[in-house]
């Protein structure tokens, strides 16, 4: 059985352009997605470091240090100049309110709103330095998160895209550097 | 009716007296000695006392802390005796009588030292070596100085004190050796070449070694090695009994304790004072207040089964060399140890103000690695 001429040469023109047509728009589309993520993972990355240098600079105060290794007498002569030290950090308009725990998760001192997103960083210390490595942990850092607030500092301007790992993401959900350890509850929805 | 009143005035007296408010006592210590809820509360009732403990981690932050605030007892390290004795030297305070069960040897050595009225011992340490056998042989070091070479290839973990490294290498290094270093003993003579390394970790604490998967050996005192080892081998024990089908036990996961990745059947940890390295070291205590609620605590914490309990819980050494009752099996056998070697150990050799602060400051060179 001879298949009709026409239909060779429909089979022989339509064919790539079937495929283009499938594999075009979908490889356009990995280039958004790939493109998308590299601009998520630098924004996330930049603000990450931002945060970070400010936590480390917090953190390696004395008055804090001093603050989680005293017992409730000092501790309590100490709580005027936490937010002295608080207030020496220029943090993120996000950030709505702080809380220092005791490494037996008492909480030492809290200021600000209260929010269900948090980041919480562990202050571990080689003696008066801090390392998160091979430090003893001496207490935390909860961050309180607007998470309104972070999509708009973070102005992601994404392209849109059907990128199924990308509707949302975690921001600093783990992180770790030579100093300190983040964990956080915020997932960025990605619209 | 009178009766009645004069009873309920009576009663409500003995109410006020039974809940006079407890007094505080502010104390500043060395990290560990305090960590034991039940003796502290123990301690609170019979002195009806608030006691609030600071903590601290080195002679320097012992020395910012203790000047910013107002302390009723103090524990640190002989080394920081020249900052807080004379400064906090109160004759109308005699604490002596609290030395009255000191070994012999140790008694002969308080009443040598001719120390304030208001100062005692409060706990001895002998340095020690804990390390892995699979790793290096302690015992084929003879000198210091060969030990020292070798290590700076493996991290090492070194006290973070000037006098211990000091009284370490008066004592470690050989005549010839000094004299080949160039006699230089307050700047370590030149040990910057041997610790000045990435590898080596200055610190009192050993947590940093646990978290160390190449950790071959650390210089530190006794009390604090026989502390971590019980944690080593806790982690052990853990691991076998919930997963007995592993013929190599290793600790992969940092948990929520801080316990460390380590391979504990490739390593072979054992501890030991070594008769030419180690050295005795004492930490003191200095009552600074007569409240009758702080120098109770002072009593407690110096002497019978509450000073027991804290010897015993942080593994450090009564200045009694007494065995507590309760001491565990490695510290019983630490302690018999010790005191079979008390006479022979040479005590951490002290300065002068002007010189210990030129040591203090090469030190920090050393630390910085700002050194040769």
């Amino acid at each position: 059985m001879k298949l009709p001429r026409i239909a060779l040469y429909s089979f022989v023109l339509l064919t790539p352009l079937i495929v283009g047509g499938v594999w075009l728009p979908n490889n356009n589309n990995n280039n958004i997605c790939i493109k998308n993520r590299k601009l998520i993972d630098e924004k996330f990355s930049q603000y990450t470091n931002a945060l970070s240098k400010k936590i480390i600079v917090f953190g390696s105060f004395p008055i804090l240090m001093d603050f989680f290794r005293s017992g409730p007498i000092v501790r309590k002569e100490l709580l005027p100049f936490i937010p002295r030290a608080l207030s020496r950090i220029k943090w993120p308009s996000y950030v709505k309110g702080v809380a220092l725990f005791s490494f037996n998760a008492d909480v030492l001192y809290r200021v600000g709103i209260r929010t269900p997103n948090v980041i919480s960083v562990e202050f571990c210390y080689i003696n008066e330095t801090l390392n998160r490595e091979s430090g003893l942990c001496s207490g935390e850092l909860i961050l309180y998160i607007e998470k309104q607030k972070l999509k708009q500092t973070l102005a992601l301007n994404l392209q849109p895209a059907s990128c199924e790992q990308s509707k949302e993401l975690p921001f600093l959900n783990y992180y770790e550097d030579e100093y300190l350890k983040f964990q956080s509850n915020i997932y960025i929805e990605l619209n | 009716m009178f009766n009645k009143i004069i009873s309920a005035i009576a009663c409500s007296a003995v109410s006020i007296v039974s809940i006079e408010a407890a007094e505080p006592v502010k104390i500043i210590s060395w990290w560990g000695y305090f960590d034991d809820q039940v003796t502290m509360k123990s301690m609170e009732e019979i002195c009806n006392a608030a006691i609030s403990v600071d903590e601290y981690y080195t002679n320097e932050e012992f020395a910012r802390r203790s000047q910013n605030s107002q302390y009723d007892i103090l524990i640190y390290s002989e080394t920081a005796s020249d900052l807080v004795e004379k400064k906090f030297e109160n004759n109308a305070i005699d604490i002596a009588y609290l030395t009255k069960e000191y070994h012999s040897i140790i008694l002969k050595k308080y009443n040598s030292e001719k120390r304030k009225s208001n100062t005692v011992f409060f706990a001895l340490a002998g340095t020690m070596f804990l390390w892995d056998e699979k790793q290096i042989k302690l015992e084929s070091y003879k000198s210091i100085l060969d030990f020292l070479k070798e290590k700076k290839k493996k991290p090492f973990v070194v006290l973070d004190d000037p006098l211990e490294i000091y009284s370490l290498l008066e004592y470690g290094l050989t005549k010839s050796e000094k004299e080949m270093l160039g006699n230089r003993s307050l700047e370590f003579y030149g040990a910057d070449q041997y610790l000045n390394s990435k590898d080596v970790i200055f610190s009192n604490h050993l947590i940093s070694l646990l978290q160390d998967e190449d950790f071959s050996v650390a210089y530190a005192w006794s009390g604090e090695v026989l502390e971590q080892f019980e944690i080593l081998q806790n982690k052990v024990k853990y691991i076998k009994a919930n997963d007995k089908s592993k013929t190599h036990v290793k600790v992969t996961q940092v948990s929520s304790d801080r316990l460390p990745v380590i391979d504990t059947v490739q390593a072979d940890y054992r501890y030991a004072f070594h008769i030419n390295f180690s050295h005795i070291s004492k930490d003191l205590l200095t009552l600074t207040s007569n409240s009758k609620a702080s120098r109770c605590i002072a009593e407690l914490i110096s002497n019978g089964s509450h000073h027991d309990d804290i010897m015993s819980s942080s593994y450090y050494i009564s200045p009694s060399l007494s065995v507590p009752v309760n001491a565990d099996d490695k510290y019983r056998s630490m302690l018999i140890d010790f005191e079979s070697k008390v006479s022979k150990l040479p005590w951490k050799l002290q300065l002068p103000k002007n010189q210990y602060q030129e040591l203090s400051a090469n030190w920090q060179k050393i630390k910085l690695g700002f050194g040769q």
